[in-house]
C-alpha cells in the first residue's frame, strides 16, 4: 500500500495531464495553487463560502476547495488560465469584466468570471433576478456587484 | 486639471479601463502567497482558544510525528526573541503584542504556535494535533461586557479626542426642543477576500525579503526591522497586488514575525497564509461603539447644542480609538458642542481602522439622529439638513474656511437623480402592491489626509516610460490612475506607461489608507513625469541637432510620445532625444510635500512613519462631501429589508479616472448596505470567542442583495488640497449610507432601529 | 485535515459495507474534515457511481420518481420530472445552495447535511453534545438566534440546515438504503432523528449502509411552494421556510403536506398543521389556524422567539401561494378570491 503522504494520481488541467504524488487529503485547490502553480484559482475561505476557488469540472462550476484532488481524477478541469485563447486572447467575458470595471482588487475575479461564463452559457441570465442569484455564489468584498451584473448582462445580451 | 493647461486630457478625468485588468482577469496577477520560491516550506498558525489567561502546557509529540513536519515554534522555542515595538499611530505596527514571546494570552485568537512542514497538508494536519492546555482567566470580550461588567480592565477617557465649543448648557436652555438617543454599532471585520499571508526568505542573517499583501510596505519594513534589530533597508517588502485591504492590511500583525522567525530558524523560505477564521483573530477589526446624543433645536429647527458621549471598544495593550466624533463635531452648523469619548478595553484583541474608521460608525448615529429630528420638526429630511448646513467659509469645528465645499450641490444632484420629490412623508405610504417601499437619505463627509510622496519617472530606449512608486494598488486603481497621470503629462499612450508599485525599494510612500493614495502619490508622479518632460524639453531645445532647437518651451506641446512645436509636425519623439543624449534611459525623481505641509511630513515619510497633514490644516479645513439616497423594499409579512436602489452624489475634487472612482464610490455604498443590514461579528458571552468567524455566517452582501447603485461625482477640482485637485474616493461612499438605509426602513415601516445590523427580527 | 485510508468504489456492491464515510459531493464532509469535526479513518469515494450513472439517474417510478442518490442538486432541480411535478423541491434546491455547490452536492448527501450550529462547527467551543456527547450545549445558554424552536431537547437545539430535505419530506420521500445485509426503505421524515438525549445520532443509518436512491410518491397536488426567509437574499441558510403542497377541490382543502425548515432540529413535518387544513375551506383563516397548530409546541428561547411569529407568517404565505391565491410577493393573483 502506498503511503498516505504520497498517493499517485493524474489530473487533467486545461487539457494537460499532470502526474502527481500527493498527500491523500490534498484538495484540488491546494494542488492547483501549491503544486501546479496555477495560482489564478484563489483561496478566499477554504470552506465553500466565497466562490473564489471556482473552477470548471467537465464544464460545470465546482468549488476546488471542497474537492478532494483524488476525486478530481478522470475529470477535465479548466481554470482561469485555460479560459482565454491559445495565443492569450481574452475570452469575451474577460473582456467584458475589464470594460465594465467588474473588479477592483481582482482576487475574486477568476472565480467570478468562470461563474459568469457558466451563467451565460447555461442560460441562467434570463432575467436580472436570476442572473444576480446565480452570481451570488461568488463574494466580492470590494463590492463590484453592480459592475459584475452589467458585465454578465452585456454578455447575456450578446448571446440572445 | 493642471497636467497640461490648454491641452486635451486623454486620460485624467476620463473613463479609462484598468491597466492591470488583463492580468487580473487572466488570473496572472501575482498576489503575495503566489510567489514560488525554491525550498519553500509551509506554515500554519495556531491561535489561542481563550480570550485571557496563559498557556499551561503544549504537547508537541503527536504534531512532530507527522511526516514532513520541520519545526514548531511556541513561546518555549529558543532563538526567537523579538524586540518591543510601538503600535500605530505612534509606530507603524498594528499591535505591540509580540507573538510567541510569553505564555500570556490577552486576546482570543492570539497566535500561540507556528507549525512548519514540507507541505501545506502536513502543516495543517500537525496543527490539528498540537495539544495546548490553558489556564483561563476572567475576561471582558465585548464592549457591553467592558462597560457593564465588574472592573477588570480600566476605561480610558480620551481627552485628545474630545471637542468642546461654545456653551452647551446655554445652548440647551435656549432650545425649544431637546432630544436624546443612543446609537450602537457592532464589531466588524474587514475580511478582504485575499487572506493575510507572508512569504519570508532570508539572505544570510541580516537581510530578509517579505512577500506580503500590504497597504503599507513601510509598516512591515520598519516594524520587522525594529523587532529583529535589522537595518530597515535590509528588509525588502514585495507586494505588487493586494487582494483587498480596507484597513486590516494597513499595518502589521503578529503573524508576520512568526513566519520570518521560522524562515530564519529553518534556513529556508517559509510561507504562511492565515485561515479565514484567523482573519477574525489577530488582524484588527472595527470596534463596537455606542454614541449617546443630547441635542437642542430652536423654533427654526436649527441646532442650539449637541453633546455626544461615546464609548468605543479597544484591545488590552494598544489603544486605537474608533473616532465616532469625527463627523458629528463638524458636519452641521451648531455653535455649542461637547464631545467625549472613552475607550473600553476588552480581550477582543487590537482594533484598527476599517474603511472610514469613525466616520462610518459615527455617521450612522448622527444621520439617523438627523432623520429623527427632521421628523420631530415636521420637516423633510433633506430640508432639515439644508437648514443646518454649515457654510463653506466656516468649519464648525475649527472656524476655518473649507478648501472647497459643494455639499448643497450634492444634495441637489442626488435628490434629482433619485426623484426625491416624489416621496410622500407618511410612514408606509409608498407601496408596490404588498411590498412596502421606503426612501431615506443621509449626508456623507470624509476628511482629506494628504501625505508626502515620492516617485520616479524613467524614459527607456524602447520608448516606454516607467513610473516607480513604493505605493500600493489594493483594488483602488493606483496602477491605472498613475499611468493616466503620466500619460497625460508626457503626451503618451497609456500602454506606453509601465507603473511599478509594491516594492519597498521603489521611492518611498506612505500607507494606502484614508483615501489618500491617488492624490498624494499622484502628485509625486505628476511632478516626476512633468520633471522628465522638462528635462527632455531642455535637452531638445538646447541641442542644435534637434528640430526644436531654440524653440521657446511654452510653444512646445507633448503628443504622440514626443515634443512638437504647436500643432505642427516640427518636433521629435522622446526616444530620438534620448538617443542623441547618448543614453539608454533618463530618469527623474521627485519628492512632493502635501499642500499645507512642510519638510516635516517628508522627513517622517522617510523615517517610515505616516507623514500626512491633518484634515484641519493651517489655512483650510479639508473634507469631501456627499449625499446618499436609498430605496428599500420590504415584505410586510417577513420584514426582510432589501435595498433596491441607491443614488449618491459626491464632491471629491478632481476625478482622475472616472471609471475606477465610480467603482470606489459604488463599492463604498454597497459596504454601507452591508453595514446597515448584514455585518456583525458575534461573540459568545460565556467563552469570549467569536461565533461567526467565517464567510457563511459573517454576512457581507451577495450579488442578489444589491440592486441599482448610481454614483455621481461632481467635478470641482480642489487645488487647495493637492496639485491634482483630487481629494479621494475610497471611503466616503460608506459614510452615511447605512443611516440612509435605516432611515428608509423607518419610512417604510415606522420602526426606528438605532443599531446595526437591521435584521428582520428587529423589525417584526 | 487528517489523512485517511482512501478507496474509490466503482460500483455500489464495492461500496456498501465499507467502514468510515462515503465521499460524494464533499460539500459537507470536506468542510467538516477541515474543521476537524469529522475525522474519518476511512473514506470511500463514491463519485465514480455518479459518473457511471449507477446512482445518478432520475427516472419515473410507478406514479412517482426515483432519484439516484448521487444525482446533483442542479441536475435534480432542473430535471423536467422534478421541475414540473415537484416544483417545491425544485425551488428548495435552487434556494438551498450556491450554483457551484448545487453542481457538487448530491441528493443523498443533502439529506445527510449537518447543522450550522457554531458550537458544533468550532472545536474551540467545548460544549456540544452532538460533537462530544455529555459535554453540554453551548447554544441553549449562549447565542441561539438561529437555533431550532421545534424538536429541541435539553441536550441540543441545533437547526437542521437542509432546504431540499424540507421539500422532500413534504412530498413524502423515502430513502433506499443498501447495506451488507441487503436493502431497506425508510421514510425521510423517520430517517432524521430527534436529538433527545442522543443528539450525536442524527440518522437511521447503519454502519456500511449507503443511500442509493430517494423515491418520491406521486404528488398529492400539482402545485407546491417552497418559501424561504433569510438574512441575505441568496447564498444563505433559512431563518424559516415552509414547503407546502396543497390539493384544493372546490374551495376546500382535500389534502395537505406542510413541512418547515430553519426552525426544527430536523426537517419539520407538521401533522398538526395538515390536520387543521384538511376538510377546511382554503381561506386565510384556515391557514392561520394551521400555522397556530404547527407552532403550538414551539419552544423558543430569548433570541429565537422571533421565529414563532415569522414562521406563522411563512406558513400562511406559503399556503396562500400554494392555493394560488397570491404570488411570491404576496399580491393577490388575478381572479383569486380567498
Amino acid at each position: 500500500m502506498t503511503s498516505l503522504n504520497s498517493v499517485p494520481l493524474t489530473l487533467m488541467v486545461n487539457g494537460q495531464a499532470h502526474d502527481l504524488e500527493l498527500p491523500v487529503q490534498a484538495t484540488l485547490l491546494d494542488v492547483l495553487r501549491e503544486r501546479l502553480h496555477l495560482t489564478g484559482t484563489k483561496k478566499g475561505c477554504d470552506h465553500g463560502q466565497c466562490g473564489a476557488c471556482t473552477v470548471l469540472m467537465d464544464g460545470e462550476t465546482h468549488l476546488s476547495c471542497l474537492t478532494l484532488a483524488l476525486s478530481a481524477q478522470g475529470h477535465e478541469i479548466r481554470t482561469i488560465e485555460g479560459l482565454g485563447g491559445p495565443d492569450g486572447e481574452l475570452h469575451p467575458m474577460q473582456a467584458a469584466f475589464i470594460e465594465h470595471d467588474a473588479f477592483q482588487c481582482g482576487y475574486c475575479t477568476p472565480g467570478q468570471i468562470l461563474s459568469a461564463v457558466a451563467c451565460v452559457e447555461g442560460g441562467h441570465a434570463q432575467n436580472d433576478a436570476e442572473l444576480r442569484d446565480f452570481m451570488s455564489g461568488n463574494l466580492c468584498r470590494c463590492a463590484a456587484y453592480p459592475q459584475i451584473f452589467e458585465a454578465v448582462k452585456s454578455m447575456a445580451g450578446e448571446r440572445q | 486639471m493642471t497636467v497640461q493647461k490648454g491641452q486635451p486630457q486623454n486620460y485624467v478625468g476620463q473613463r479609462v479601463n484598468r491597466v492591470d485588468g488583463p492580468d487580473k482577469v487572466r488570473g496572472a496577477a501575482t498576489y503575495a502567497a503566489e510567489f514560488d520560491l525554491p525550498e519553500l516550506a509551509h506554515a500554519v498558525l495556531v491561535s489561542a482558544t481563550i480570550p485571557h489567561g496563559s498557556i499551561k502546557s503544549i504537547d508537541e509529540t503527536a504534531a512532530r510525528a507527522v511526516p514532513g513536519v520541520l519545526d514548531i515554534l511556541t513561546h518555549e522555542s529558543e532563538g526567537i526573541e523579538l524586540k518591543p515595538v510601538k503600535a500605530y499611530p505612534r509606530g507603524p505596527a498594528g499591535t505591540s503584542v509580540l507573538p510567541l514571546q510569553s505564555p500570556k494570552i490577552e486576546f482570543r485568537g492570539q497566535p500561540v504556535a507556528l507549525v512548519v512542514a514540507e507541505s501545506l497538508e502536513a502543516a495543517q494536519h500537525a496543527a490539528q494535533l498540537l495539544e495546548i492546555e490553558y489556564d483561563a482567566s476572567d475576561f471582558r470580550a465585548t464592549l457591553e461586557q467592558g462597560m457593564n461588567g465588574l472592573p477588570l480592565l480600566d476605561k480610558v477617557p480620551m481627552p485628545p479626542l474630545g471637542h468642546s465649543r461654545g456653551d452647551v448648557g446655554k445652548g440647551m436652555k435656549d432650545a425649544s426642543t431637546t432630544f436624546e438617543a443612543t446609537y450602537d454599532t457592532p464589531v466588524h471585520h474587514h475580511n478582504p477576500l485575499e487572506m493575510h499571508a507572508v512569504t519570508a526568505a532570508w539572505d544570510g542573517d541580516e537581510r530578509v525579503t517579505i512577500y506580503e499583501p500590504t497597504q503599507w510596505m513601510q509598516s512591515s519594513q520598519y516594524t520587522l526591522a525594529a523587532m529583529l534589530g535589522l537595518e530597515p533597508d535590509n528588509v525588502h517588502v514585495i507586494s505588487p497586488f493586494v487582494g483587498g485591504g480596507f484597513g486590516s492590511k494597513a499595518t502589521t500583525w503578529p503573524h508576520l514575525p512568526t513566519a520570518v522567525l521560522a524562515a530564519r530558524k529553518l534556513g529556508r523560505p517559509v510561507k504562511l497564509v492565515l485561515s479565514r477564521a484567523q482573519m477574525f483573530a489577530a488582524v484588527g477589526y472595527r470596534a463596537a461603539t455606542t454614541s449617546a446624543y443630547t441635542v437642542g433645536l430652536d423654533d427654526n429647527a436649527q441646532f442650539t447644542a449637541m453633546t455626544l458621549d461615546a464609548q468605543t471598544q479597544t484591545g488590552v495593550s494598544d489603544l486605537f480609538p474608533e473616532q465616532v466624533g469625527n463627523v458629528p463635531k463638524m458636519l452641521y452648523a451648531n455653535p455649542n458642542m461637547e464631545l467625549k469619548q472613552t475607550l473600553i478595553r476588552t480581550h477582543a484583541g487590537p482594533n484598527i481602522m476599517m474603511r472610514a474608521p469613525g466616520e462610518a460608525s459615527g455617521g450612522f448615529g448622527l444621520e439617523v439622529l438627523m432623520d429623527e429630528l427632521a421628523e420631530k420638526a415636521g420637516l423633510d429630511p433633506l430640508e432639515f439638513r439644508r437648514r443646518n448646513h454649515a457654510p463653506e467659509n466656516e468649519d464648525p469645528e475649527s472656524g476655518k474656511p473649507y478648501s472647497s465645499k459643494h455639499l448643497l450641490e450634492c444634495y441637489d444632484r442626488a435628490a434629482d437623480a433619485f426623484g426625491w420629490d416624489g416621496r410622500t412623508p407618511e410612514i408606509g405610504s409608498m407601496r408596490d402592491g404588498n411590498t412596502l417601499i421606503g426612501w431615506g437619505m443621509a449626508t456623507a463627509t470624509y476628511p482629506v489626509y494628504a501625505s508626502a510622496a515620492t516617485a520616479r519617472a524613467r524614459l527607456c530606449a524602447s520608448g516606454h516610460v516607467e513610473i516607480e512608486a513604493g505605493s500600493h494598488d489594493i483594488g483602488t486603481g493606483t496602477y491605472s490612475i498613475l499611468a493616466g497621470i503620466a500619460a497625460d503629462s508626457l503626451g503618451m499612450d497609456i500602454e506606453q506607461i509601465k507603473v511599478k508599485l509594491g516594492d519597498s525599494r521603489l521611492p518611498k510612500n506612505g500607507y494606502s489608507g484614508g483615501s489618500r493614495t491617488a492624490s498624494s502619490v499622484g502628485s509625486a508622479v505628476l511632478a516626476a513625469a512633468m520633471g522628465l518632460r522638462e528635462e527632455l524639453l531642455e535637452a531638445a531645445t538646447h541641442d542644435s541637432n534637434s528640430p526644436l532647437h531654440g524653440v521657446a518651451g511654452q510653444d512646445i506641446k507633448v503628443r504622440d510620445g514626443g515634443l512638437y512645436f504647436g500643432d505642427t509636425d516640427q518636433g521629435e519623439t522622446y526616444t530620438a532625444i534620448l538617443g542623441r543624449m547618448g543614453k539608454d534611459q533618463h530618469e527623474v525623481y521627485r519628492e512632493t510635500i502635501p499642500h499645507e505641509g512642510s519638510q516635516k511630513q517628508l522627513d517622517q515619510l522617510k523615517a517610515g512613519k505616516d507623514g500626512s497633514v491633518a484634515a484641519v490644516a493651517e489655512r483650510y479645513a479639508r473634507h469631501s462631501w456627499g449625499a446618499v439616497f436609498v430605496e428599500v423594499r420590504i415584505d410586510p409579512d417577513f420584514m426582510t429589508p432589501r435595498v433596491s436602489r441607491i443614488v449618491g452624489a459626491f464632491d471629491i475634487g478632481q476625478v482622475i479616472n472616472a471609471k475606477t472612482a465610480e467603482s470606489q464610490l459604488t463599492g463604498g455604498m454597497v459596504w454601507g448596505v452591508g453595514m446597515a443590514l448584514h455585518e456583525e461579528t458575534q461573540t459568545d458571552d460565556r467563552t469570549g470567542l467569536i461565533l461567526n468567524s467565517n464567510l457563511a455566517e459573517y454576512h457581507i452582501p451577495v450579488n442578489a442583495d444589491i440592486g441599482s447603485v448610481q454614483a455621481i461625482a461632481l467635478d470641482h477640482p480642489d487645488f487647495r488640497v493637492s496639485a491634482l485637485g483630487a481629494r479621494g474616493a475610497g471611503e466616503i461612499g460608506i459614510v452615511g449610507t447605512a443611516a440612509a438605509v435605516a432611515n428608509a426602513i423607518y419610512h417604510a415601516t415606522g420602526k426606528r432601529v438605532r443599531e446595526t445590523p437591521i435584521t428582520l427580527d428587529k423589525l417584526l | 485535515m487528517r489523512p485517511f485510508e482512501y478507496a474509490r468504489a466503482q460500483s455500489v456492491a464495492e461500496a456498501v459495507g465499507r467502514p468510515g464515510k462515503f465521499l460524494a459531493g464533499g460539500t459537507t464532509l470536506m468542510d467538516l474534515m477541515k474543521l476537524d469535526v469529522e475525522r474519518p479513518a476511512h473514506l470511500t469515494d463514491i463519485t465514480p457511481l455518479r459518473e457511471n450513472g449507477e446512482l445518478s439517474q432520475i427516472v419515473e417510478d410507478g406514479g412517482g420518481v426515483k432519484i439516484g442518490a448521487l444525482a446533483s442538486m442542479s441536475q435534480t432541480a432542473e430535471h423536467p420530472l422534478i421541475a414540473e411535478r415537484y416544483p417545491a423541491l425544485s425551488q428548495a434546491l435552487l434556494a438551498g445552495a450556491s450554483q457551484q455547490i448545487r453542481n457538487m452536492a448530491s441528493m443523498g448527501g443533502n439529506v445527510m447535511q449537518r447543522t450550522r450550529c457554531p458550537y458544533f462547527r468550532d472545536l474551540a467551543f467545548k460544549e456540544c453534545n452532538k460533537r462530544d456527547p455529555g459535554s453540554g450545549c453551548g447554544a441553549i445558554g449562549g447565542h441561539h438566534r438561529k437555533m431550532a424552536i421545534l424538536g429541541g431537547s435539553d441536550a441540543c437545539i441545533a437547526t437542521h440546515a437542509s432546504d431540499a430535505s424540507v421539500a422532500l419530506v413534504a412530498y413524502g420521500a423515502a430513502l433506499t438504503l443498501r447495506g451488507p445485509d441487503g436493502e431497506r426503505r425508510v421514510k425521510l421524515e423517520d430517517f432524521n432523528l430527534l436529538p433527545g438525549e442522543t443528539p450525536h445520532i442524527e440518522h437511521d443509518l447503519r454502519e456500511g449502509e449507503l443511500i442509493v436512491a430517494l423515491t418520491l410518491p406521486a404528488p398529492i397536488a400539482a402545485d407546491g411552494v417552497y418559501l424561504k426567509v433569510r438574512d441575505r437574499e441568496s447564498y444563505e441558510f433559512a431563518l424559516s421556510s415552509c414547503a407546502a403542497v396543497l390539493d384544493v377541490q372546490e374551495g376546500k382543502v382535500n389534502a395537505a403536506h406542510v413541512t418547515l425548515g430553519g426552525v426544527g432540529t430536523r426537517p419539520w413535518r407538521s401533522p398538526e398543521a395538515e390536520a387543521a387544513l384538511v376538510g377546511q375551506p382554503a381561506t386565510r383563516e384556515t391557514f392561520e389556524a394551521a400555522a397556530r397548530a404547527a407552532l403550538q409546541h414551539a419552544h423558543p428561547l430569548a433570541q429565537n422567539a422571533f421565529k414563532v411569529p415569522l414562521t406563522a407568517r411563512v406558513i400562511v404565505r406559503a399556503l396562500m401561494q400554494a392555493a394560488g391565491q397570491i404570488d411570491e410577493a404576496g399580491n393577490p393573483t388575478t381572479g383569486a378570491n380567498a
